[in-house]
């Protein structure tokens, strides 16, 4: 342990560029190499680039007001779904089953979050020390939007293919008796949704070539921002207002 | 569409007796009594493959029934089953009379109340924080008027509401 310590403390030392410099011998490659990429750092511009980032409300309206591409919107909803379905199925059954039994209560409590994350951001901003927190608040709005958004689209899926599968899964599950042919119709299930998903994550895109309507900015990019607020309302009530 | 409602009712009391003769059936089938399976009426069949509502109330029953065969039979005392029934009746009795008293306001309406206010905090920081014109404002109350017209499609079906437990 007290080796590791030891270690620890001597490695800023052994990696400063005078240790070497004083013993004037020649430094390997990858020391050299490290110490350009923390020059360059140093002499790079700041993290920030766009001042709209500290205006949390005019950073997303830019970004609502922006043609989304559907060739490559489609295969990331897909991929979102698709993964958040793998990786967290239960929290994903409660967020669908809140959207689809209590919609204003999701739509309400995501706008809630929308508008109280913002304004930390915004706050966050104001001082020049909690920058990196609101980078940081930004990037779980972002993340919470993409999440909401695979709930939603699995929840319109559920919607959609629960009159198809009742009549073609439901049905037979039923009347079932033997396990193979149960386990037939429950990969016959999968598949139904699985499709049902690229269905809705297709639907969904085409939303992002409605262009603007008159003076109506962008209606289709807003309605997909409520769809993901509709999903994320789900999801966040799962976790945290399940009684 | 209450003749509809009407035959769906008589259906589902037809699958709750089919329900029953079917466990009946199984019982006799352990204790090695032979017995016919029973057989479902054909005007039932015939609605089932029609209404929805009635299909799922069929796979509700029958994954009730799946769950239950399942479980590993204990000696019970039936005194016991019939008390616990007679508790129960007394909850259903006090539970139809608080149904039948008018709801001051429900889970849904404090919902809708809810939503409409956040909206319009939200609808207020829009142009106040981005300067956003009212035609935005204009573009977000559509977007979500949409949303929430999908509501009918998103609805489930009260599964639970025609199950025979709920309808005691």
């Amino acid at each position: 342990m007290a080796v590791m310590v030891a270690a620890f403390l001597a490695l800023p030392l052994w990696l400063s560029p005078c240790a070497d410099g004083v013993a004037g011998l020649t430094q390997p490659a990858w020391k050299s190499a490290l110490y350009s990429t923390r020059e360059s750092l140093q002499n790079s511009q700041p993290i920030l680039q766009s001042k709209e980032i500290r205006f949390p409300f005019i950073y997303f309206r830019q970004a609502l007001n922006r043609q989304w591409q559907p060739r490559y919107f489609f295969p990331f909803l897909v991929f979102a779904a698709l993964t958040f379905s793998f990786v967290a199925p239960g929290s994903l059954k409660a967020a669908i089953n809140n959207c689809r039994s209590n919609l204003p209560g999701c739509l309400a409590f995501s706008i809630i979050f929308t508008v109280l994350t913002m304004i930390l951001a915004k706050a966050a901003f104001a001082a020049p020390a909690l920058e990196p927190l609101g980078v940081v608040v930004m990037g779980l709005v972002e993340l919470a939007y993409i999440l909401g958004l695979a709930v939603g689209t699995h929840s319109l899926a559920e919607s959609l293919t629960e009159k198809c599968s009742a009549r073609l899964v439901g049905k037979s599950a039923s009347e079932a008796d033997d396990k193979g042919r149960r386990q037939e119709i429950l990969g016959k299930d999968r598949l139904i949704k699985v499709a049902g998903v690229i269905m809705v994550a297709a639907l969904l895109s085409t939303l992002t070539l409605i262009p603007d309507l008159g003076r109506l900015p962008r209606l289709g990019n807003r309605l997909l921002v409520v769809v993901a607020m509709l999903g994320l309302g789900g999801l966040l009530k799962a976790k945290y207002r399940q009684n | 569409m209450n003749n509809q409602s009407e035959k769906c009712l008589l259906v589902q009391n037809m699958l709750d007796s089919f329900s029953e003769k079917l466990v009946d059936s199984r019982i006799k089938l352990r204790q090695k009594e032979g017995s016919q399976p029973p057989r479902l009426e054909d005007e039932a069949q015939e609605h089932l493959a029609l209404c929805e509502d009635c299909l799922n109330y069929k796979i509700a029953n029958a994954a009730l029934m799946e769950t239950a065969s399942a479980l590993p039979m204990l000696p019970y005392d039936e005194s016991l089953t019939l008390s616990i029934m007679k508790d129960l009746a007394q909850d259903f009795q006090l539970q139809s009379t608080v149904e039948n008293l008018p709801a001051p306001a429900t889970r849904q309406d404090k919902s809708i109340v809810l939503l409409l206010l956040s909206f319009a905090v939200f609808a207020l920081l829009l142009p106040l924080e981005a300067g956003d014109s009212p035609w935005s404002i204009l573009s977000w109350s559509l977007a979500l008027s949409l949303v929430i017209l999908l509501k009918p499609l998103l609805k489930k079906h009260a599964e639970n509401e025609n199950l025979p437990y709920a309808r005691v």
